[in-house]
């Protein structure tokens, strides 16, 4: 049982990819290094990240594959769920002779289905939160004139964020945070920029630009007052349906909405 | 009075306008613009209100003074309650403040009638004109149409608006004279069929000339009060398909009435009629997407929609002669007539059979709901179940309801939501 451990990275799984489609080794698992538990069965071969064969690789799959299938295979690896086998599995699948000549291919069996089903249903998973964090992520104006969204997405999806929101608010700063892996992304008005770790807090510093205005003006605070009068008087109460609201809107995605954060006045 | 007052007053006023799709408009920023209207098939939700409803759009209305006295609506000439009335820069900045923190997709824009059709169209038009002149905005914004209004303005305000909407408020012209004595269904109708016009004409007219301005580019929707007067459903379906058939609506909707006010010439509910409006939901989708007409689904011996079953399945048990379908072999068309088969569901049933036939077990992987669909359906000629008697499959599928009811309580799947709009384009 040979378990391929690599960093974690998209460069890094590429690598991995690579080493499992053309090494000829049997490969069991594929795991991150920080996820990774040594089992009594399990021999582990640490892949180190090699950008030449990541990019050999990545050529090879644009080549051979269509873009939905190269597309479901980045957004399940965003989705942090242990998919990376089965991707691996997914890509042999697709690249294989008998898919090529098409024709009389036989039915496809259990495993197969399964293995396209996985890939799927995450990757749906993981576009469907992104166009659910369209809607719920919430900018609120600080330093002056940059606005700030934190958030905290079960898949890590802030790369897939920025052609939105690049779109919709090219004429303002903004920094998209997710605190929970902390990645951030800064829009400055003309770019879009991934930053991570440490960088952030320089990020924000030097928006600042001399202009200390507190982390949260007055009309800031108006302005959540606003959209929490909105938010309440819109509601039909002869039609009041909680539960209805909270199947749309799970309350794990409350945290940083506007609509429900305290006033602190 | 203070924006917050005024917010309140406005938005509690309007909240009775259940049209809330930001989808089907095309429109892209602008350099040093702010805002863009959603280019996917489905609209943003960016929250829900605590009544299950979907919050996509600012929906207030300019004012909620009125000129007309409806004994539906809330904001009746006669109705003691306090008023305001925005000014555009007040409207302007709301929506801009709101939609730079993504709170909104756009603005939803309606108002009562202050002195004239034409004096209220004037000041709505200000408002949405300057919001895209001088605050460059880009996202979307639904306008409503006041009754009345003279064509050169609703012509202005279609250049400005994504989408416009005439409100038929009731469901037959007598019903409008009963409760609406200030508007007749001319005035109301007239709008829409120009509004229709001009659309068609733009649409031509942007194949030849590329920066043509659009015209209301996400269509035209109205909106009507379900159970305020004695309509029956087959009169609203009825009036619904011609609308789409005729006007070229995107969306009708409807709203379940809520008792504002005590009549003489109202009914007396207690509670708004929210299944009879979840079922004419459904119809609609039918007349929509599905390929039915009203007069299949209902019938003028039994004009109204069955409370414990959804219509699709009602017409199906009313019509066993075309059951069983054979999944294997049914055309598209047919496959969207069996109760538990889907738009999607069809799909993936015509491109997967092209791997071989298609099983039970894979019926249900494809999303097919097998509860409803296992009494119409064979798959390689065999049934799951087989009940060809009317009586028996309506009882089995209604003790599947009440199981499902006593574990999960009474709860409506009711939705008007932007992402329940699978279709836009203009």
């Amino acid at each position: 049982m040979l378990t391929y451990v690599y960093d974690g990275s998209l460069e890094g799984l590429f690598t991995a990819l690579y080493e499992g489609l053309f090494s000829g080794e049997e490969v069991a698992e594929i795991t991150e290094d920080r996820r990774y538990t040594p089992t009594l069965f399990s021999t582990a071969k640490v892949i180190a990240t090699d950008p030449e064969k990541a990019r050999k690789l990545r050529r090879f799959l644009r080549k051979r594959l269509s873009r939905q299938a190269f597309q479901n295979l980045v957004y399940c690896y965003l989705s942090e769920s242990g998919m990376e086998k089965t991707i691996l599995s997914y890509i042999k699948l697709l690249v294989s002779p008998g898919r090529k000549t098409g024709g009389n291919s036989p039915a496809p069996t259990r495993d197969i289905m399964a293995t396209i089903d996985a890939i799927t249903e995450t990757a749906k998973k993981v576009a469907y939160e992104v166009h659910r964090f369209h809607g719920f992520l919430r900018f609120r104006r600080v330093y002056g004139d940059l606005y700030y969204a934190p958030i905290e997405p079960d898949h890590n999806i802030i790369a897939l964020l920025i052609p939105h929101f690049t779109a919709r608010y090219a004429g303002q700063k903004w920094f998209i945070h997710d605190r929970r892996r902390n990645l951030g992304a800064y829009y400055d008005g003309r770019e879009c920029r991934l930053v991570s770790g440490v960088e952030i807090n320089s990020q924000l510093a030097a928006s600042l630009q001399g202009e200390n205005t507190g982390i949260e003006d007055e009309e800031e605070m108006l302005c959540r007052e606003l959209w929490q009068e909105y938010f309440t008087s819109t509601t039909l109460e002869e039609r009041r349906n909680e539960k209805l609201q909270r199947q749309h809107m799970p309350a794990r995605y409350w945290k940083y909405l506007t609509e429900f954060e305290p006033v602190n006045r | 009075m203070d924006l917050r007052e005024k917010l309140h007053i406005l938005a509690s006023a309007a909240k009775y306008d259940v049209s809330c799709a930001s989808s089907g408009s095309k429109r892209r920023n602008t350099p040093g613009g702010l805002g863009n209207a959603a280019r996917a098939a489905m609209g943003i939700c960016h929250s829900w209100s605590a009544d299950g409803r979907c919050i996509s759009l600012l929906k207030i209305l300019y004012t909620n003074y009125c000129v007309h006295n409806c004994a539906y609506c809330i904001n009746r000439r006669s109705n003691d309650l306090p008023r305001a009335a925005f000014t555009p820069e007040e409207v302007r900045e709301l929506t801009i403040k709101f939609y730079r923190r993504n709170y909104i997709e756009g603005l939803f824009l309606s108002s009562g009638v202050l002195k004239t059709a034409d004096y209220t169209m004037e000041l709505l038009i200000r408002t949405v004109k300057d919001l895209r002149q001088k605050d460059n905005f880009n996202g979307y914004i639904h306008l409503k149409v006041i009754p009345g209004a003279d064509p050169l303005l609703v012509r202005e305000a279609g250049f400005y608006a994504d989408r416009l909407s005439v409100n038929i408020e009731l469901p037959s012209e007598r019903s409008l004279k009963l409760l609406a004595p200030g508007k007749d269904r001319e005035a109301i109708l007239q709008p829409m069929t120009y509004i229709n016009e001009q659309i068609i004409a733009n649409q031509e007219e942007k194949k030849k000339f590329k920066w043509a301005k659009a015209f209301s580019p996400a269509g035209q929707s109205t909106q009507l009060i379900v159970g305020a007067t004695p309509e029956s459903d087959l009169q609203i379906l009825k009036l619904a398909e011609g609308l789409y058939k005729k006007m070229g609506l995107k969306r009708v909707y409807y709203s379940a009435f809520i008792p504002v006010a005590t009549s003489p010439l109202l009914p007396a509910v207690k509670a708004p009629p929210l299944r009879r409006e979840h079922r004419l939901y459904q119809a609609d989708w039918l007349l929509r997407f599905y390929g039915f007409r009203a007069d299949e689904l209902l019938e003028t011996k039994t004009p109204f929609l069955d409370e414990d079953l959804d219509p699709k399945t009602v017409w199906a048990l009313r019509n066993l002669e075309f059951f069983p379908v054979e999944v294997n072999r049914a055309s598209y068309r047919m496959l969207l007539r069996v109760p538990g088969i889907g738009e999607q569901s069809a799909r993936k049933i015509i491109s997967a059979r092209r791997w071989g036939t298609l099983g039970f077990s894979e019926l249900a992987k494809l999303g097919v709901v097998m509860k409803r669909a296992r009494f119409f359906i064979t798959c390689r000629g065999s049934f799951l179940e087989k009940l060809d008697n009317e009586e028996k499959i309506r009882a089995r599928l209604l003790a599947g309801l009440k199981k499902k009811e006593s574990l999960a309580g009474r709860q409506l799947p009711l939705d008007f939501g932007a992402a329940l709009e699978p279709y836009g384009g203009g």
